[in-house]
């Protein structure tokens, strides 16, 4: 008669009180089980909608960061803003070594031409009016790749439909190849391939006879790109959600070419416009140089998977010395976006923690009532000589026994429960939140690519073999507590006041 | 002659009253030998209990020494003097209730240190058997048996562990005058015919005429009754 046998005794043969723990155990488990279940069915929700999205993290200025501080200080020039260097970069890149597949930033630039004409998209020459040529010529944004896969490409936002994309060599020696939007190239009868010679002006900034006054040519160079491939933009989930007016226009007319490319139009930019230049902008344009040393923010990690994203941001935060930079990611964004869904998760975490304390109370409260009806019985057991801890692992047996059991009934009444509360809960909850702001800047891999509706769809209250391991694991780990709290009665029997 | 069981040594016990000790056991001298049937006389309060309890290794040993087989029980952890030296009959049987006769003898065998035939349940159907009750009452509730047969269940318990020493603390209390008789009987003969030390603590000058030793204890002091 070992202990296992002696506990499955007492568990079949005492009823009434294995009863009792059961419908106890019965009634918590229901709750544990479906705080677990919209847990996991939220975090499985979060989890399939950024698996989906491409694993990048974005190092960025921290806007509201700065924002803060600058209400805090007198003078908003003492703010010592300073950009991460190369040098930085790459202390940065070894500490993620193990999660970055490469990374990729942009360099910004312009260049103001007559050889090109602008793209009018249908809505905006209807909404918006025709863009007009002021006279100086079209201004056209440029954007630097420092990867052939570069962050547009990457983000699934553009695919190239003719042509190719850049050669790692044309990058690295910064070559004048560009890509661009099949609609500036149909608008310009270009076809991937075509050498074009682009003439780009520079104009005086003063106007002296105001706004209309046509502003001073200052000088004007021509550049031969080579048009290596055209870019068809694709629809973004949640786009449409999104007011982002620059985005389509800014879409058509960026000329995407090599970051080395861009730096060296900045050059012949900052030589031609110095002597132009009061000696106040002057200066400042020499602090843009210093600028160009540092690469353009955001720089974008792009990760071997979307499971690594959370163990690159752990490992990388700490080498980024700056507080006003920050990693941002999707994940951020489903946070706002379906806050809801994040909203009812807190809710049910709390309620998890505290459905688990008290159960940890009840459960202790009644096992002790019970060990104090069965102190006779303990009293022999110690009158025979046995160890503490076999009659303690006994009513461990026993209870545990009891508590699976339970879990086991609890879980077939528990997906209903969950269903209910999930319904109850998201029915409190305000569906219609705000908009969230999205960036109005293209190649922004962390502009949201999802709406509340798509994770409304994706959300529903399924048992996941995670939710029914830990499920019983919190059961098993609860009774077990709960046990051992009440067993200290144990170690304090006396068995001669009990016997005797 | 033969060797002794237990040796108790000017064992005191008393209770503490404040500043004040009361004493109920006063350096006791004895020893207590196996095949022998002893039996302590004493009144309400004499502290026949306590001994029983003392020599059961239920309570500490304040003052003095109690040897079992030669070891001190200084040097023995109580649980296993009560696992593998001594086994104990209580007045009201103290049986777990939730188990069969069969089981309360079976407990006692898997708790002992001491050496145990392999085929317990056999074993344990056959000491009950002795003691009369059938593989039919073996297999009952203890509950669900008469008084006299739950103490016969308590004996075969205390046995079922091999011990040299059984104790017994008022066994014939709450039964009836035959099952007494009984009872002193096999206590006999498991102390004459299974060479067991038997240690029966009574108020029964009855049980104590059957014995082959009477101690009696007298406000705390043991004395052998000629």
């Amino acid at each position: 008669m070992n202990v296992l046998q002696r506990a499955l005794a007492s568990m079949t043969r005492k009823k009434a009180k294995s009863l009792i723990l059961l419908i106890i155990v019965f009634v918590l488990g229901n709750i544990m089980l479906s705080s677990l279940v919209i847990m996991q069915s939220v975090d499985s929700t979060r989890e399939a909608m950024l698996r989906e999205l491409p694993p990048i993290v974005s190092m960025q200025m921290d806007n509201e960061y700065i924002q803060e501080k600058m209400e805090e200080v007198d003078d908003p020039q003492e703010m010592d803003i300073r950009l991460p260097d190369f040098d930085e970069l790459e202390e940065i890149e070894e500490a993620g070594r193990d999660y970055i597949r490469a990374y990729d930033y942009s360099a910004h630039g312009s260049i103001t031409t007559k050889s090109l004409d602008y793209y009018q998209p249908e809505d905006e020459s209807t909404e918006r009016g025709m863009v007009e040529d002021s006279g100086e010529g079209q201004y056209f944004t440029l954007r630097g790749a420092q990867i052939p896969q570069f962050t547009l490409l990457e983000v699934e936002e553009a695919r190239v439909s003719q042509g190719r994309t850049f050669e790692p060599q044309e990058i690295e020696e910064g070559k004048p190849v560009i890509l661009m939007s099949e609609e500036l190239a149909e608008e310009n009868d270009i076809m991937a391939g075509d050498h074009v010679l682009v003439e780009n002006k520079w104009h005086e900034i003063d106007r002296p006879g105001g706004p209309d006054d046509e502003p001073e040519l200052i000088d004007a160079r021509e550049y031969e790109f080579e048009v290596i491939g055209l870019l068809d933009f694709l629809d973004v989930p949640g786009e449409e959600d999104h007011a982002h007016g620059m985005s389509d226009r800014e879409k058509y007319q960026t000329l995407y070419t090599t970051n080395g490319f861009i730096a060296e139009l900045q050059s012949d930019s900052m030589e031609i416009m110095r002597d132009e230049l009061p000696e106040e902008q002057r200066e400042m344009m020499e602090q843009q140089e210093d600028i160009v040393e540092s690469p353009q923010l955001p720089v974008n990690f792009v990760l071997n998977t979307s499971e690594d994203i959370n163990d690159f941001v752990d490992s990388v935060e700490p080498v980024i010395e700056q507080e006003y930079i920050k990693l941002s990611t999707q994940q951020d964004n489903f946070q706002q976006i379906a806050e809801p869904l994040e909203s009812m998760r807190s809710i049910i975490v709390y309620s998890f923690y505290i459905a688990v304390g008290s159960s940890i109370l009840v459960l202790t409260l009644v096992l002790l009532g019970f060990l104090k009806d069965r102190q006779k019985e303990l009293g022999i057991y110690l009158a025979l000589g046995e160890k503490k801890k076999k009659i303690i692992a006994q009513v461990v047996v026993e209870a545990l026994g009891i508590g699976l059991i339970g879990a086991t009934l609890a879980l077939f009444t528990g997906m209903f429960v969950s269903d209910s509360i999930s319904e109850m809960l998201l029915a409190t909850q305000d569906m219609d939140l705000e908009e969230v702001s999205r960036s109005s800047s293209i190649m922004d891999p962390t502009a949201p690519r999802f709406d509340l509706e798509g994770v409304m769809e994706q959300y529903s209250v399924s048992l996941s073999f995670i939710s029914i391991v830990s499920y019983y694991a919190v059961i098993a780990a609860t009774t077990v507590l709960a046990q051992l709290i009440s067993s200290t009665y144990i170690l304090r029997l006396d068995p001669k006041k009990i016997m005797m | 002659m033969a060797t002794a069981t237990i040796n108790v040594n000017n064992l005191s016990h008393y209770y503490q009253d404040g500043d004040y000790r009361r004493y109920v056991l006063r350096q006791v001298n004895c020893s207590f030998e196996k095949g022998r049937f002893y039996t302590i006389l004493g009144q309400s309060g004499s502290g026949k209990t306590t001994f029983m309890s003392l020599l059961g290794a239920m309570d500490t040993v304040q003052e003095g020494e109690i040897q079992y087989q030669g070891y001190s029980h200084k040097s023995l952890d109580p649980n296993s003097i009560r696992r593998n030296y001594t086994g104990m009959v209580f007045q009201n049987y103290n049986l777990i209730t939730y188990l069969t006769a069969l089981e309360n003898v079976m407990v006692a065998m898997e708790v002992t240190e001491n050496r145990v035939p392999e085929d317990r349940q056999n074993v344990a159907y056959n000491l009950l058997d002795y003691f009369g009750l059938p593989r039919s009452k073996a297999n009952r509730l203890v509950t669900r048996l008469s008084g006299g047969e739950q103490q016969r269940v308590s004996i075969a318990r205390a046995l079922a562990t091999n011990v040299d020493v059984i104790l017994a603390d008022e066994p014939t209390g709450n039964v009836d005058a035959d099952t007494e008789d009984e009872i002193v009987e096999i206590f006999k003969a498991l102390a004459h015919e299974h060479s067991k030390c038997v240690i029966v603590v009574t108020h029964s000058s009855e049980i104590a005429r059957e014995a082959d030793v009477v101690l009696k204890l007298y406000k705390g002091s043991m004395t052998l009754d000629e």
